[in-house]
């Protein structure tokens, strides 16, 4: 005592007591639960060698049979702790299948008694192993999944070692004090190893007990008894922990949020290809509820017990959801080794700093936030063909089959583009305009490392490949389809290169790894065709194309399967099979200066670099611009979305590093040019899309609907219109519907004879021989007529002669009328407005019958009847809708179920 | 030589993509060719201190007609029609409104309207769908004991914004509160002329339309009789047949309502036959001027007015008991409607031919029915009587002519324009 070094008072009486208690010997019972089909005698062996006295020594089984001479087998602990002698202090619960160190009670005693704990847990090592950690204690999230903290195969390097306050430590050893063992009726005997000793932990905890870990307390584990996640048993035995121990006030927001976690969890593995989970959670809740009278119970017991509130079990959780965080991570690190096809991301994350090509990729990245930073500021503007997506419901019904809206309507296919933009909507929980920024965002990103992975599949790789990306993506080609708001081709460009990457590449090995590669194929295949519809083929041609140039390794087999998917996109092209090679252009304003400058930096780069694949970019860069002189504006959209590619290939060949000579520091100087010059298209903010002119100036549109109603748009040219509009009189006009325009509205399917009806009314109101134009209107749905202001010379002299049209002053640089006399698209016969429900309608049931003002279509029921160009429907359903399965719908089912196939199978291929 | 032919293609192809013709720009349709107003508008309807008729000629069976006022819509009133599609109405039968202009839907073809005044005298005036252009009104004065009222009128949805450019004896009037006159929708503002610019001897005004459409219309009250005019679009060329009545004086009134003067000569057609370039001046910018027929032309006649840039024209009669306000006609036709001949008692109709050869004319009846044929010689006014009726008639004839009709009672003189059919 007298060598206590301290004068100071309170740490003399610190060190005194410690000193007492190592001193004391407590009086211990150890007690081993003997594990199915595992000899308990080593265990027992290492309990007989441990270097601290016991009382006794106990085992806990079912059969008596081979139980050591001399040790008392017993049915369950709370059988043992009630016929201990109350003068034992501890019980050393052990597994079946551990084997402590000789000073592992030892150590457990001291420190529990060191740290007045009323649970201690050692230290556990994978058994077979000297020094691989199992756990040295555990959190927990709110769910009660664990958390150790620990890698797969961590080493201990006493990087741990230090006694300290933990969630639960593992029943595989610990001591816990005698009495309040007894008070807290033990183990669960239901609970498998884990999920007891979460239970236990959290049980001493609420009673007001310490719960710790001590790191010198080491026990080897052969892990027999089960291990950490253990299968359904230990998930739902988690779950009856945390049922019992928190309050009420708790478990009103956990269950929920457990639920909700579980289905996310079950997702997400579906997209990993584990099916098991979704059974696994529904084992889970299963159990409990068969156990709930007993978990009510048990939750009386430790009511009586309880010293503390769930604020300390918070305490030793972690954030969020451990499952989801862990399935997220996975996802992520699939995904990015799809992406990152040379690992530069991944593999070689320690290198990846010193890269050139990482590097290039921060540097476009960054450019791209720059020339997107609309998104992040006003969100994209509302112009052309880039329209908001609208709701994701009624855009994925008309995908698949359903009434096309668009215009007076149609039973012609709507653009595959409403599909992923509709299942994007979904996605993000209906927010449109998150959707649609995220689409554009990520399909810009992805395009950059798509037109990287091109180039190193043709052999023009490395860090200029990715300023080649954003040249795609602003250059000339993109920026005429930005210039036309033509948004979806936008995205087709950064889904391209993949398509094309996709066939081809080095063979596959094994036949798994080539349906991986088909099944990519396949998917993006089926995306970029939805995005831009004549690209469906791009993939095959390219690949043929490549068999001709020779010397690169194209997947002819894989292009050919990946094709399947592109039967998405026929049957919308087969509606728009009159304006393919017709219709209103996409304007081709490319600079002579502009297409040399790019001829002969590729002329350079074939000449010092690669000719092959220089001959590849020139014939995409130059044939798709070339050929979008010739044909309508759906083949234009794919022409120039490959010529976009191309230019990107054309800056990566000649940035290309490789022997600096005459041709190719010029080619290298050109490149740079081309680069420069096609960063031009950052300069709006917005992709490169003009400003915004149907966005928010025509949020009146939905003034005053009571139901569906219409606006019909006029401008001086189909340009200024949103989407595709149909020649008038001296204008250019459309129908849009009261949500606005949106882009499953882009496209107007074929006229029909609700169309050549509209027509002459418009040519009727703007020949002034109409006083009443909103009667005639009101026929159509039409509330509101808006005239950009150039077209006030046209509309409005003979507009300023009619009764019932009020002019609507507050439009901003539009002429606007609003009809007086409006009918909504959907009303009965005694005006009663029914209300869009999907792409039908919905109202109160009456014996009326119901007039849609579609263009008439047998589709549309109950008891559709023809009413001139349009139709009735019977009112009795108190619902109109649209049945028709052609095979349009058919093919759209056929394509997505092929490409989303495509990606399962691509990711299952790529697991190798 | 692969990679010749490589440099090759790639170059073809940049070349290609420069001199491939642009995409043909998308040209809408040609615009459409503007139809006759499909509704006419008789802005100076009374029905309190005045008895108002309105007179139809072709009228559709189902026509209804809408008084408009203060942005309302108070009475609708479907006529009734004659087969022969004669109607005539008096007002006060539907309505009390001291002001109560009346829209007139029009068929295929449209109808004849006419609006007739009594009460202080006696006049009629055309119904017009109005004009985007300056509609000018001719003929008014604001002489001690006069008044000279405006009415614009705008039956229609959207609200009009207009001037009042007025000219008299002193030159181009200029007046602020002439100036941005706000008409709103389905109403009608009365500017009393005689208020803000009284003491003119002679005044007309020129409606300059800035937004929306107006129809306007003036009446002129001398204190013993009433004229009452619609509004003229300017032209280039003016025929004004010019009969000769006892005690009546007969004034031409010509107004520039361009922003650039109008030098013009006046051709007359007299006994003596035709009298080219009998008198030649200038109009100045937004100005009138008035001629004295008689300095020009002894008896019935007409007047021929040749202008270098649009005016308006028109012959005032003014006398003792009279005033009326006959405007000029800027083409000749073989078919004309005189709707509101002989509702205020026995008439004359005026035909002139301007022609080099003999017509003959027929006056039919507002049923069809003839009444009488007469010929024409060639650049010669014959006149025509006719006698009361509810309804007037129509005149056919196998040559252009050019027709008016006046009516001299004891209540005062009427007269106006008959409407032309298939002009020229």
């Amino acid at each position: 005592m007298s060598a206590l070094p301290s004068e100071n008072a309170e740490v003399t009486e610190e060190l005194e007591a410690d000193a007492s208690r190592q001193t004391h010997t407590s009086s211990v019972v150890a007690v081993v639960s003997v594990v199915a089909g595992v000899d308990p005698q080593p265990t027992l062996d290492a309990v007989a060698r441990q270097d601290y006295p016991l009382v006794e020594v106990r085992l806990i089984g079912t059969e008596t049979e081979g139980t050591p001479s001399g040790i008392v087998m017993s049915h369950d602990l709370a059988e043992v702790v009630a016929g201990l002698d109350p003068s034992v202090e501890y019980v050393w619960v052990l597994h079946g299948d551990a084997r402590p160190r000789p000073d592992a009670l030892k150590a457990l005693v001291t420190e529990a008694n060191r740290f007045e704990a009323s649970l201690a847990g050692s230290k556990l090592l994978v058994g077979g192993t000297l020094d691989t950690l199992e756990s040295v204690g555990s959190a927990t999230d709110v769910f009660g999944e664990p958390y150790t903290g620990l890698d797969e195969g961590e080493v201990d390097l006493e990087q741990y070692d230090v006694v300290r306050d933990v969630a639960f430590v593992s029943s595989v050893s610990m001591l816990v004090r005698r009495d309040l063992l007894r008070g807290l009726g033990g183990i669960d005997q239901k609970l498998a190893p884990v999920a007891a000793g979460l239970d236990l932990s959290q049980r001493v905890r609420i009673a007001g007990g310490r719960v710790i870990v001590v790191p010198s307390s080491e026990v080897f584990h052969d892990r027999r008894c089960g291990r950490g996640d253990g299968g359904w048993r230990e998930q739902s035995g988690r779950m009856r922990a945390m049922l019992k121990a928190y309050r009420p006030i708790t478990l009103i927001w956990m269950v929920p949020l457990a639920i909700l976690t579980g289905v996310a969890d079950s997702l997400i593995s579906l997209l990993l290809g584990r099916w098991r989970l979704a059974p696994r959670y529904l084992l889970t809740w299963g159990w409990n509820l068969v156990n709930l009278p007993s978990t009510i119970a048990a939750r009386r017991s430790i009511a009586r017990v309880r010293q503390v509130g769930d604020e300390e079990l918070f305490r030793y959780q972690v954030r969020g959801s451990v499952r989801l965080r862990q399935v997220g991570s996975e996802l992520s690190d699939r995904l990015l080794t799809i992406f990152d096809d040379d690992s530069t991301v991944t593999r070689r994350a320690a290198e990846i700093w010193s890269s050139p090509t990482t590097w290039a990729i921060v540097g476009v990245l960054f450019l791209l936030l720059i020339g997107m930073r609309s998104l992040f500021l006003t969100g994209l503007p509302v112009v052309g063909h880039a329209l908001p997506f609208g709701d994701a419901s009624t855009a994925l019904s008309r995908f698949v089959g359903g009434w096309n809206a668009s215009g007076l309507g149609s039973a012609a296919p709507v653009h595959p583009v409403t599909g992923p933009t509709g299942v994007a909507t979904l996605v993000v929980l209906g927010n449109e305009e998150l959707a649609r920024s995220l689409v554009t965002l990520g399909a810009f990103v992805v395009g950059i490392f798509g037109v990287g992975r091109l180039a190193q599949r043709l052999g023009v790789g490395g860090p200029g490949a990715y300023l080649g990306g954003a040249a795609a993506l602003f250059g000339l080609p993109a920026s005429i389809l930005a210039t036309d708001g033509r948004w979806s081709a936008l995205i087709g460009i950064g889904i391209l290169p993949w398509a094309l990457a996709s066939v081809v590449g080095s063979p596959a090995i094994g036949r798994r790894r080539w349906l991986g590669q088909a099944g990519l194929a396949t998917f993006f295949t089926g995306l970029v065709a939805c995005f831009v519809p004549v690209l469906g083929i791009a993939p095959l041609l390219f690949a043929v194309g490549l068999k001709l140039t020779g010397r690169f390794r194209p997947r002819l087999l894989v292009s050919l399967v990946g094709t399947m998917a592109a039967v998405v996109a026929v049957p919308y092209l087969v509606s728009r099979r009159d304006v393919l090679m017709d219709g209103v252009p996409i304007r081709i304003d490319a600079h002579p200066l502009i297409v040399a400058l790019v001829a002969v930096t590729l002329l350079l780069a074939m000449i010092a670099r690669s000719w092959r694949a220089g001959t590849i970019a020139g014939a995409l860069t130059f044939g798709g611009l070339a050929g979008s002189h010739f044909v309508g504006p759906d083949i234009q959209e794919g022409l120039l979305a490959i010529a976009a590619v191309g230019l990107g290939l054309v800056v990566a060949a000649a940035l290309r590093r490789g022997e600096r000579n005459i041709f190719g520091w010029a080619g290298l100087a050109g490149g740079v040019v081309v680069f420069i010059v096609s960063l031009a298209g950052l300069a709006g903010g917005r992709g490169g899309l003009p400003p915004d002119t149907w966005g928010d100036r025509i949020g009146f549109v939905t003034l005053g609907a009571t139901g569906v109603e219409r606006a019909l748009l006029i401008a001086p040219d189909p340009y200024g219109l949103p989407g595709e509009s149909r020649p008038g009189p001296g204008f250019w006009y459309r129908l849009i519907d009261s949500r606005g325009p949106t882009l499953d509205q882009a496209i107007l399917p074929p006229p029909g004879e609700g169309d050549d009806a509209l027509a002459s009314t418009v040519e009727l109101i703007t020949s002034g021989a109409t006083l009443r134009p909103g009667a005639e209107l009101a026929e159509f749905g039409v509330r509101w007529l808006v005239g950009t202001d150039q077209t006030s010379e046209l509309i409005g002299p003979t507009l300023q002669a009619q009764i019932d049209m009020n002019t609507f002053p507050f439009a901003e640089r539009l002429v606007v009328f609003e009809n007086t006399v409006v009918r909504p698209v959907a009303v009965t016969e005694g005006g009663v407005p029914w209300q869009a429900a999907g792409s039908g309608f919905r109202g109160d049931p009456t014996d009326e019958r119901v007039l849609l003002a579609y263009n008439g279509d047998p589709g549309w029921g109950p008891d559709w009847q023809p009413d001139e160009w349009a139709g009735t429907v019977s009112g009795r359903d108190g619902e109109a809708v649209y049945r028709r399965v052609g095979v349009e719908a058919v093919l759209v089912w056929a394509g997505t179920v092929i490409s989303v196939l495509g990606l399962a199978v691509g990711i299952w291929g790529r697991r190798t | 030589m692969m990679k010749v032919a490589a440099l090759v293609v790639v170059a073809a192809l940049a070349v290609a993509a420069v001199v491939a013709p642009e995409p043909s720009q998308p040209v809408p349709l040609p615009p459409s060719p503007q139809a006759t107003a499909p509704y006419t508008v008789c802005p100076l309807g009374e029905a309190a201190r005045r008895t108002t008729a309105l007179t139809f000629l072709e009228a559709a069976r189902d026509t209804t007609i809408s008084i408009f006022s203060a942005g309302d819509v108070p009475v609708e009133a479907a006529i009734e029609v004659s087969e022969e599609g004669t109607s005539a109405l008096e007002l006060s039968e539907i309505t009390g409104l001291a002001l109560a202009p009346v829209l007139v839907p029009q068929g295929t073809p449209p109808s004849a309207v006419e609006t007739i005044l009594q009460g202080g005298g006696v006049a009629a005036a055309p119904c017009q769908p109005g004009s985007p252009d300056a509609q000018v009104l001719l003929g008014g004065s604001t002489a001690e004991g006069h008044t000279y009222t405006i009415s614009l009128a705008n039956p229609f949805a959207g609200a009009a914004t207009v001037d009042i450019a007025a000219a008299s004896e002193v030159g181009v009037e200029s007046e602020p509160a002439l100036s941005g006159i706000v008409v709103p929708p389905r109403s009608l503002i009365a500017v009393d002329l005689h208020s803000i610019l009284p003491g003119r001897q002679a005044i007309s005004a020129a409606i300059v339309t800035h937004q929306g459409r107006v129809v306007p219309g003036a009446v002129h009250d001398t204190g013993s009789d009433i004229s009452a005019t619609a509004g003229l679009i300017a032209a280039l060329d003016w025929y004004l047949p010019a009969p000769a009545l006892e005690g009546v004086g007969r004034t031409l009134v010509l107004f520039a309502p361009g922003t650039t003067e109008a030098p013009f000569q006046i051709d007359v057609y007299g006994p003596d036959g035709l009298l080219e370039a009998a008198y030649e001046d200038v109009i100045p910018a937004q100005s009138q001027i008035t001629i004295p027929v008689g300095d020009l032309l002894e008896g019935a006649g007409a007047i021929r007015v040749l202008s270098a840039n649009p005016v308006a024209a028109a012959l005032r009669f003014s006398g003792d008991g009279a005033n009326a306000v006959v405007p000029g006609s800027s083409a000749a036709s073989p078919s004309w409607r005189l709707s509101g001949a002989g509702r205020l008692g026995d008439s004359v109709v005026h035909v002139f031919n301007p022609g080099d050869v003999e017509v003959t004319a027929e006056l039919q009846s507002g049923t069809g029915r003839p009444i009488t044929s007469v010929a024409v010689p060639p650049q010669t006014l014959v006149q025509v009587p006719i006698t009361a009726r509810p309804v007037g008639g129509r005149l056919e004839a196998d040559g252009d002519v050019v027709v008016t009709w006046t009516t001299n009672t004891e209540n005062g003189l009427a007269g106006d324009l008959a409407d032309p059919l298939a002009p020229g």
